[in-house]
């Protein structure tokens, strides 16, 4: 059966992120040649890539290609070995850039602050006027569910709301490129699902660029514009999918054909690299 | 209330009660012990005379100066050391042996060199307390999850915002662990030393007591202390529980030390070689006096060494060590495995332990001496009451923390308790009590020479304390080190066993 999206639902209290400084139609991320490598280990690349603005674009491969090291490298926590990064048309070196958001795979929300405290600790860093703090701190505990929890330690919250902590910390900064690194990993199938339509409303609400690096094709194919195959180590793309999906899809995609035959292709691309990956973890002795 | 509050509750009351029972029915020979009633009655009359606050007001000074010089002083070295990791790669063999050292070995050197006052005292409860912050302080930077770090980076925050808002609430849990510890090394290094030699103090009060036969006095400053740390330790306690759900998940250290023996070996000849330099400067300083040279030390080392009357010293204190430690390992290891096997007891009794532990147990050395006399056995007695606590806990907690699925393992295949005590919960507990004898040993080993410090006719604390009645720094000196030597050699080879159990 064909996927029908479901109706539009009606624009909610989040602010649109702040125009790009770059000229609209002009690529939010430019990768050209990028490569990384820890001494004689080349891990990453050559990577030439471009992202458009308000893209959601994720990046599934085998375990050890690569993926976070590109994230790492285009969110400025790394440099690259060769090559360059633009982001907004200016170089990302080492430095993480203004606007650009992380949340990653562990748990990063500060186990001392309340969910309301940590979400706003990045704003009370930049010295933004406490009315601002509260009301942005506010807008972002609503949009992702979390209003009773507002004054709860992590600690007594589950994965999922953690997870939910750190996205929100994320958004009050408004950040016009979010990276993700496999942000779901550690929660159950059916909470992955429901975040995934969470994240996917978060990116229609903002405009931001989003970049998703995940291990599951499901989720790669479900959520994404493109879906970039990497290869196993040295992470390489192998190839760039258009996935077509419309704007405003969620989780109930995955009952059409088209997605089925989406994740069929994928995984025939995966499959042999996954493969090499395994073997090469066999012969390393790990 | 809880089952196991309940059942502690009741249990202590029905000793107190069959304590009181034993003393009125004069079943015990008067004189061993004090009923309980009379204990408190002498507590009370103590507690309104101006000398016993007095005495109390003292130790808690030399006390509270000492953790507070532990606490700035411990901070410090830490950042420094976790700053620059080859140094503390360096240093990292004395940190590990640090409390397999027999402090109170140390206290008539100190005596001889800044007089008998306060200042040995609190320099002992220093050295004490010192080392458990160091430690908390590099776990708890160690323990920073990186993820916390990166997550800074990417809100764009500076270093100084990272150290502050970060860092320090980030290792703040473990550093308030080694403060804790601290607090009770501080106390325990205070008393401990009031008791073995001093003029002045609560501790110096309980050895006057036993001394002057006052077995009253004696016992209602034992309740008084008793009392007054178990309410410190359930304060302590219950503020740590407030705080926990801010603390974070436990978490694996991200450091990754490389030691080779090589390492292992250049680092400990450089300490050795720092100590001895140390040890130098301090004797031009003081003089001969007050200080014996490296050198003279030697000298003098080498007849007393040849003498036989020092290897009878050596021997009675290695019986002791011996006979202490298999006494503290196997009563420690089946009280550990009666009482872990039960849910209920371990939460009924653990408590009542940690509070005992917390005990400064060189107070309680008068009753042992009451009971067994100025003899070998109370020597024994004494060293297993530093022991057994701490194998006891590591095996009730080895027990309790065994992965269910063990044992659940065995009961689908059907095999009876015993079975399932000799080949699935004994063999599983075997790196834990690995652990446990290596914990032991020096805590052990330090009751003993404390034990021979204190009214010993023979051993090799005797010979320490009879060294300082004649101002022989030499032989002070000498005994010092070898018992330094030796008790950081056995430890290290126990740390060897240790891992090697805990890795196969």
């Amino acid at each position: 059966m064909t996927y029908s999206p479901p109706p539009m639902t009606t624009p909610g209290n989040l602010e649109r992120v702040d125009a790009p400084s770059a000229p609209s139609g002009a690529p939010s991320v430019v990768f050209s040649g990028v490569t990384r490598s820890y001494g004689p280990v080349h891990a990453l690349g050559p990577i030439d890539l471009q992202l458009r603005t308000n893209e959601f674009f994720s990046v599934v491969g085998p375990s050890g290609c690569g993926k976070s090291t590109m994230l790492d490298v285009l969110g400025g926590l790394n440099r690259p070995t060769s090559g360059e990064i633009l982001f907004e048309g200016k170089r990302v070196d080492g430095q993480v850039p203004p606007g650009i958001g992380v949340v990653f795979q562990e748990d990063a929300s500060f186990p001392w602050l309340t969910v309301e405290r940590n979400i706003g600790f990045g704003l009370r860093r930049k010295g933004f006027p406490p009315q601002e703090i509260r009301e942005r701190v506010q807008r972002a505990i609503e949009f992702m569910g979390l209003t009773a929890f507002a004054k709860a330690y992590p600690s007594q919250l589950s994965g999922g709301m953690r997870q939910r902590v750190c996205i929100a910390r994320t958004l009050v900064m408004r950040p016009r490129l979010i990276l993700l690194d496999e942000p779901f990993g550690a929660l159950d199938q059916q909470t992955r699902l429901l975040m995934g339509d969470e994240l996917l409303n978060l990116w229609r609400r903002t405009g931001a660029t989003v970049v998703l690096i995940t291990h599951s094709i499901d989720e790669a194919a479900m959520l994404a514009d493109r879906v970039g195959v990497m290869s196993a180590r040295p992470g390489r793309f192998i190839e760039v999918i258009e996935t077509g999906w419309p704007a405003n899809r969620d989780s109930r995609l995955a009952a059409s054909e088209e997605f089925g035959r989406l994740t069929t292709r994928i995984w025939e691309v995966l499959r042999n690299e996954s493969i090499q990956a395994m073997r090469a973890d066999v012969t390393s002795g790990i | 209330m809880t089952r196991a509050s309940a059942i502690r509750l009741w249990t202590i009351v029905a000793i107190i009660i069959a304590l009181e029972l034993v003393c009125r029915m004069h079943w015990v020979r008067p004189g061993l012990i004090v009923a309980p009633s009379v204990m408190v009655v002498e507590m009370v009359r103590l507690m309104g005379t101006a000398a016993f606050w007095s005495s109390v007001w003292t130790s808690t000074r030399s006390f509270l100066i000492a953790f507070v010089l532990a606490m700035i002083a411990g901070c410090v070295i830490g950042l420094v050391l976790h700053a620059f990791p080859r140094v503390r790669s360096t240093v990292e063999p004395l940190i590990s042996s640090w409390y397999a050292l027999p402090f109170f070995v140390v206290y008539p050197l100190l005596i001889v060199l800044f007089g008998m006052n306060e200042k040995p005292i609190i320099l002992i409860g220093f050295l004490y307390a010192v080392m458990a912050v160091i430690i908390g302080v590099l776990n708890g930077l160690d323990r920073i999850p990186a993820v916390l770090t990166r997550t800074g980076r990417t809100l764009r925050i500076n270093s100084i915002q990272q150290a502050w808002f970060v860092s320090l609430p980030a290792a703040a849990p473990y550093v308030f662990t080694g403060a804790k510890l601290a607090f009770g090394y501080a106390i325990t290094g205070v008393l401990g030393s009031e008791f073995i030699l001093a003029n002045a103090g609560y501790g110096y009060d309980i050895a006057f007591a036993y001394n002057n036969f006052a077995d009253k006095t004696m016992y209602a400053l034992l309740l008084f202390l008793l009392v007054a740390v178990a309410l410190i330790t359930i304060g302590l306690e219950r503020a740590s529980r407030a705080v926990e759900h801010r603390s974070g998940a436990s978490r694996v250290s991200d450091v990754q030390k490389p030691v080779t023996v090589a390492s292992r070996l250049a680092a400990s000849l450089i300490i050795t070689a720092v100590l001895l330099s140390a040890w130098q400067i301090t004797h031009f300083v003081v003089g001969q006096e007050a200080l014996a040279s490296p050198g003279v030390t030697l000298q003098r080392l080498v007849p007393l060494l040849s003498g036989e009357e020092f290897w009878t010293h050596v021997r009675e204190t290695f019986l002791a060590l011996g006979f202490s430690l298999l006494l503290s390992c196997v009563l420690g290891a089946i009280l550990g495995a009666l009482v872990g096997m039960s849910a209920t007891a371990t939460a009924a009794v653990t408590p009542v332990i940690v509070t005992l532990y917390a005990l400064p147990k060189i107070a309680l050395y008068p009753v042992v001496l009451l009971f067994f006399g100025v003899s070998f056995a109370a020597k024994v007695v004494f060293g297993a009451m530093y022991g057994f606590i701490p194998m006891m806990l590591i095996v009730i907690n080895a027990i309790q923390s065994m992965n269910p699925a063990l044992r659940k393992t065995a009961r689908v295949m059907c095999l009876s308790q015993v079975q399932t005590l000799g080949t699935v919960v004994l063999p599983a507990m075997v790196p834990e009590v690995v652990t446990g004898i290596r914990v032991s040993f020096s805590i052990t080993f330090l009751g003993v020479m404390i034990g021979e410090m204190f009214g010993s006719p023979r051993g090799l604390g005797y010979v320490l304390m009879r060294s300082i009645t004649i101002n022989d720094t030499a032989t002070i000196m000498g005994v010092t080190v070898l018992v330094g030597i030796f008790a950081v050699v056995i430890n290290s080879s126990l740390v060897a066993l240790d891992n090697a159990a805990h890795h196969a």
